[in-house]
């Protein structure tokens, strides 16, 4: 009977000739690593925000399925798929919070790069191609949203189309040709740049922006697909109101990442100014910043001026975001008086933002530096450990099996709550599982880290009271404990038993297969 | 320094967090969830109306100062009239929105979905006592109000 001792047979094996295969492609060029620890998700906001692009690449395909890019069936199709269609509300919600998502991500992306000053170490056409990608994204995400062509989607396809025609000169011939004339072909183009051109366009730019050194942590991802699973269950997206032209449209406001442009074209002054010269300058400025950062360090704390213009953008954006939400809610008064925001007071704002801004930046520094002074004073006082939890190896199991146990009981509770209707519910609870699943792979590959480690050493010769070697401790009196006296002992003494080895901080495999052979697979990555 | 302070008490804590968190769920999703979603059981009377009740948006109602919703201060009584049709004879699409969210506990949140075009209907089952005062959504001139009664007979 032949037994094969060899842990690489079957699928394994396929799958190992298949990643050996990938070897003379594309993709060995990529280092990707499996944190087998907790790294800060702000290193790799790039690589999530990348995760929630193939999260809309699905749901947006499987949505392709039954909407129709049609002027008077758009909105009755997008019903269907919400009530009619099969986990079609489960997708819509998916690819519509995935969007928020998206643009939060890549936003927080950018800042975190900005004001740790990343841009410096990778170099500018990272940054460059990474704002644009941004735009490109937020373009990608206002067609998503216009073609259900609801009463909100039509003002926000009409705004689009006069800003477009109030380019000067070949503002007219733009909106012609990418826009077409009249909804019945805004309702299309947009969808036709929605599912491809625009895609296309950030594929393109993504092969470029792609940095070679890129890190998957699976709780982190899990994460996020969940929060966006559960987001979508607490405030489903409704349908909004079905256009229609005879009906009176009602006080409607764009999604949150245009409300900021929605103010400035409130104020009523020119529309190509407000609605596309600004947000220009504005991209343009973000583009240039690396270079006109001429500070050597990194530090948001060494580089007064250019932190205090991000903050003061930022201040800008969050108000003008909130503005553009509001508007009064007194019915009383006419549509029209309620939209308008007087520019006087607009602009006086705007420009009191920017002492405000570089002030709140100064103080900011001062304080940082002041604490970091401080904390360098009472270092030696301070306390020095740090709370930890430290959970036994038969904790570790059960606790892997109690989330199991959870994870069983939630997939119960997601089926019957979509068994019974309960849609959003259902959505909620698949967002609960994945959560949890992020939770249980972090205590895995936590399991994983702490088995490496070798057993605690023996209780050393004192803590013995035994009476049956009484020569030891007078033959050994010193050599064994930790704490040694530089340059007394033997050299060989100095080499005490490291209680934990170090693990490091990013490794190419979380360790599926530990005892593999290191010769072949991931590892040739590494290889010169 | 010390050695990792290992103890029970974190495996405990933490199991006992999964538990709890397994019992708040069935909880919810097997006894809270269908107890507040059921319907309440409501008399065949009041289900079945004697007779239906109009009320209209007559011609002209766009225009502050005329009339809108006629009749415009209505009472009806359950088991009688309390399948209230808002019927729009007027040439633009109107709305029936309540001024504060209100829900009836067997019909649900009362108010039109989106507009009442030219010619169609609003039609809402009333089973529970209340005052409603509503309002056309376009046109906030329009005020008008309904009030459920229980039925003395």
């Amino acid at each position: 009977m032949a037994v094969s001792l060899s842990r690489r047979t079957g699928a394994v094996a396929f799958f190992y000739w298949l990643w050996d295969g990938f070897d003379r492609s594309i993709f060995t060029a990529i280092k990707f690593s499996f944190p087998a620890r907790f790294v800060s998700p702000f290193g790799f906001l790039g690589m999530l925000t990348f995760i929630t692009f193939i999260i809309l690449g699905i749901t947006g395909a499987l949505l392709m399925f039954y909407y129709q890019p049609i002027l008077d069936r758009a909105w009755d199709s997008v019903q269907f798929i919400n009530d009619e269609v099969p986990f079609g509300f489960h997708m819509r919600n998916i690819h519509y919070h995935g969007s928020n998502a998206m643009v939060l991500l890549a936003v927080l992306h950018m800042y975190y790069q900005f004001f740790s000053g990343r841009y410096k170490i990778r170099n500018e056409l990272l940054w460059v191609t990474g704002v644009i990608l941004g735009v490109v994204t937020v373009l990608e995400a206002f067609t998503g949203y216009d073609v259900i062509f609801s009463e909100r989607a039509e003002l926000a396809i009409s705004i689009a189309a006069s800003l477009t025609t109030s380019i000067p000169v070949v503002g007219p011939l733009i909106r012609e040709s990418a826009l077409g004339s009249g909804f019945s072909d805004f309702v299309l183009r947009f969808y036709a740049q929605h599912v491809f051109l625009l895609p296309i366009v950030m594929l393109g730019l993504m092969a470029v922006h792609f940095p070679r050194f890129l890190v998957f942590d699976v709780p982190m991802v899990m994460a996020i697909s969940g929060a966006i699973l559960i987001t979508g269950g607490v405030f489903p997206i409704d349908m909004g109101f079905k256009f229609q032209p005879t009906v009176p449209p009602g006080v409607t406001v764009p999604e949150w990442y245009l409300t900021a442009i929605y103010a400035f074209m409130r104020t009523q002054y020119d529309k190509f100014v407000t609605g596309l010269l600004w947000p220009l300058i504005f991209i343009a400025s973000l583009l240039l910043i690396p270079f006109i950062d001429r500070y050597k360090k990194f530090s948001w704390k060494d580089r007064p001026m250019v932190t205090a213009f991000g903050i003061t953008g930022l201040a800008q954006i969050m108000v003008t975001t909130y503005w553009g939400f509001y508007i009064s809610p007194d019915v009383t008064i006419p549509l029209v008086e309620r939209l308008v925001i007087d520019p006087l007071f607009f602009y006086s704002v705007m420009i009191l933002l920017v002492p405000m801004s570089f002030g709140f930046t100064y103080m900011m520094i001062h304080m940082a530096k002041e604490s970091e002074r401080k904390a360098k004073l009472h270092k030696e006082k301070g306390p020095q450990k740090v709370a930890t939890i430290h959970l036994t190896e038969k904790w570790i199991n059960w606790l892997l099996v109690a989330l199991l146990a959870f994870q069983v009981l939630l997939n119960i509770a997601a089926y019957n709550a979509a068994l019974i209707g309960m849609k959003n519910i259902s959505l909620f609870f698949i967002g609960i599982i994945l959560l949890v699943f992020a939770g249980f792979f972090h205590i895995y590959r936590y399991g994983l880290a702490q088995a490496k480690n070798p057993p605690p050493p023996p209780p050393q010769a004192p803590a013995l009271e035994s009476e049956e070697k009484p020569m030891l401790p007078k033959q050994q009196p010193v050599p064994e404990t930790s704490k040694l006296t530089e340059g007394s002992g033997k050299p060989e003494d100095k080499k005490e038993l490291p209680s934990e080895i170090p693990t490091p901080k990013v490794k190419a495999d979380v360790g599926f297969d530990v005892n593999r052979d290191t010769n072949i697979g991931l590892d040739d990555l590494s290889k010169p | 320094m010390s050695a990792p302070q290992t103890s029970h008490a974190y495996g405990i804590g933490v199991i006992t967090v999964i538990v709890g968190m397994s019992v708040v769920l069935i909880f919810y999703s097997g006894f809270y969830l269908p107890e507040s979603l059921a319907k309440p059981t409501v008399s065949e009377h009041i289900l079945n109306p004697e007779e239906p009740f109009v009320i209209e948006i007559v011609p002209g109602a766009v225009t502050e100062g005329n009339e809108n919703y006629v009749p415009n201060k209505a009472t009806v009584l359950l088991g009688i009239s309390n399948l209230v049709t808002w019927e729009n004879n007027d040439e633009t699409p109107h709305t029936v929105t309540p001024d504060h969210r209100t829900a009836d506990s067997y019909s649900g949140d009362f108010g039109s979905v989106g507009v009442v075009m030219p010619g169609e209907t609003f039609e809402f089952l009333f089973t529970e006592e209340q005052e409603i005062p509503y309002h056309c959504d376009p046109h906030p001139w329009m005020k008008g109000t309904i009030k459920i009664e229980k039925s003395r007979f």
